[in-house]
């Protein structure tokens, strides 16, 4: 079954749902799969119905912490 | 870009010419990629000139083309006068148009903007009442259709293939045996938004495909995210939005076959790909291809940024100099090269040609993945430009076994590309 998700906002930066206010969460996952109705959402899961960056740590592509880093990483900063 | 999009691009410029006229107006576009060129090309036809084309990416900015230089977005406030709203216009022929609509009104920019292909129906910045109306009714429809698709094929496991892509159909499938093993999945039904992709699918096994125009199969692939469909998967490495792999390539220099095998799949880095089994049909008119002395040029790519012309007409001197036939492989009304013939081969018939002329010769496109099982001399080449907005160079990312990959410079000519082979 699919694993909770986590949200990552880039303005915000709560980084875990069990920070997020319940109806918070909810709002955000029910539009989320409707639509993409921003980019300032990013959204960690494994889920088995489409491909996730956790395959990339599962496979020892990636380690956990590069997981973070490329999460993190603003290329808006790069500059 | 395809010949649909082309005219979805020539439709849309029409109407935005007629409504407001563009002579007067400073013309900016969004996003330095293949689809930016073209449109450029389009309003030169049409007597238009672009005054710079915005891009995120430091790599790209500096670069000009037709005159218009690359710079970044923010630079879009200076030079856009006092009065952009009457004075200029953003033009965007991008998948990302919505971030970069949003990104411009954040400078401050208040100038028009539109979106001259809808590339992308996912997205929409706004969560207002009347788009997630729009929204609900366009995911209903992808319940729908999945409904008829189930009613038709009973109760199947559902592969989506977001985008159009040989190349990206070509290396999923040679891996999709291995996933659905690991997985436990016996009855698949690939959907798909062209006809073309049905070829590279059958190469695989005899697989059930269903094509679809690609709103309806965005829809059904909205459809099952909604619905967190237990039975669907989405086989594609970047699309839709939901699908973040690219982030990794922030960091990482990832190629594109192991973007699929572990990113895609979650297979182990050694998993050996499938090789086609099926499907590798003998061309018909073989006897036009002399053995071993035959050169097969494919110059185009609808995605790919095009090499510059002098780099193939020397290609195509050389070896007719040095008494090889060349042939240039067109689709629809694609021109062949000077000094070559047109060859016009399905793609299950590609290998025979190959094979027989000795000698393939091709800017890296998804044809390059098609042909890589055939014993030939093989050459991809590869133009100067970024994977996406990641600092590695196309010939990172797209390096194909096989194959000569060789990165083009500025000022290349085909005597200095034989020197890179050496």
């Amino acid at each position: 079954m699919t694993e909770k998700p986590t949200y990552i906002n880039k303005h915000i930066f709560s980084a875990h749902k069990g920070d997020c206010l319940a109806n918070q969460c909810e709002y955000i996952e029910k539009y989320y799969r409707l639509y993409e109705y921003t980019d300032d959402i990013c959204v960690l899961e494994d889920n088995p119905l489409y491909p996730g960056l956790f395959n990339y740590v599962k496979t020892g592509l990636l380690t956990k912490e590069e997981l973070i880093d490329a999460l993190e990483y603003d290329k808006d900063l790069e500059q | 870009m395809d010949k649909k999009q082309f005219s979805e691009m020539e439709e849309n410029l029409r109407l935005i010419i007629e409504e407001m006229g563009l002579s007067q107006r400073k013309i900016f576009l969004f996003g330095h990629c293949a689809a930016t060129l073209e449109l450029t090309d389009l309003l030169e036809e049409k007597g238009l000139s672009v005054a710079a084309i915005l891009d995120n990416s430091s790599e790209k900015q500096g670069l000009t083309y037709k005159g218009a230089e690359v710079v970044s977005p923010d630079k879009i406030i200076d030079l856009s006068g006092q009065n952009p709203e009457n004075d200029t216009i953003v033009l965007i022929t991008s998948r990302f148009y919505a971030s970069m609509q949003k990104q411009l009104r954040e400078l401050g920019y208040n100038g028009p903007i539109r979106k001259l292909i809808d590339y992308n129906t996912y997205a929409e910045y706004s969560l207002s009442e009347d788009t997630i109306k729009r929204m609900t009714a366009r995911e209903k429809h992808g319940e729908d259709l999945i409904g008829e698709l189930i009613q038709k094929h009973g109760n199947v496991f559902k592969v989506f293939c977001p985008f159009n892509a040989l190349g990206d159909i070509y290396i999923m499938m040679s891996y999709w045996n291995s996933f659905a093993k690991m997985r436990g999945i016996e009855n698949p039904v690939f959907c798909v938004s062209g006809r073309v992709l049905l070829d590279i699918i059958h190469m695989f096994g005899d697989y059930p495909v269903e094509v679809y125009e690609q709103r309806e199969l965005d829809a059904m692939i909205q459809a099952a995210i909604y619905t967190q469909d237990k039975d669907s998967y989405i086989a594609h490495q970047d699309r839709p939005y939901v699908i973040n792999l690219h982030r990794a390539l922030y960091i990482k220099k990832i190629p594109l076959e192991k973007i699929y095998c572990c990113g895609v799949f979650g297979l182990p880095a050694d998993t050996i790909p499938d090789i086609p089994r099926y499907g590798n049909k003998v061309y018909k008119d073989l006897d036009r291809i002399e053995e071993g002395k035959s050169v097969i040029f494919s110059p185009y790519a609808k995605s790919v940024t095009a090499i510059d012309d002098g780099v193939w007409k020397d290609a195509v001197d050389y070896y007719s100099g040095n008494g090889y036939k060349c042939f240039t492989n067109v689709v629809g009304d694609e021109v062949p090269l000077d000094g070559t013939e047109a060859l016009n081969v399905p793609l299950p018939e590609m290998i025979s040609v190959l094979e027989k002329a000795g000698t393939f010769i091709g800017l890296r496109s998804g044809l390059c993945d098609v042909v890589k099982t055939a014993k030939c001399k093989k050459i991809a080449l590869y133009p100067d430009y970024n994977y996406c907005d990641t600092k590695w160079k196309a010939i990172d990312i797209y390096s194909i076994d096989g194959f000569e990959n060789i990165a083009l410079e500025d000022g290349d000519t085909w005597e200095k590309i034989m020197k890179k082979m050496q």
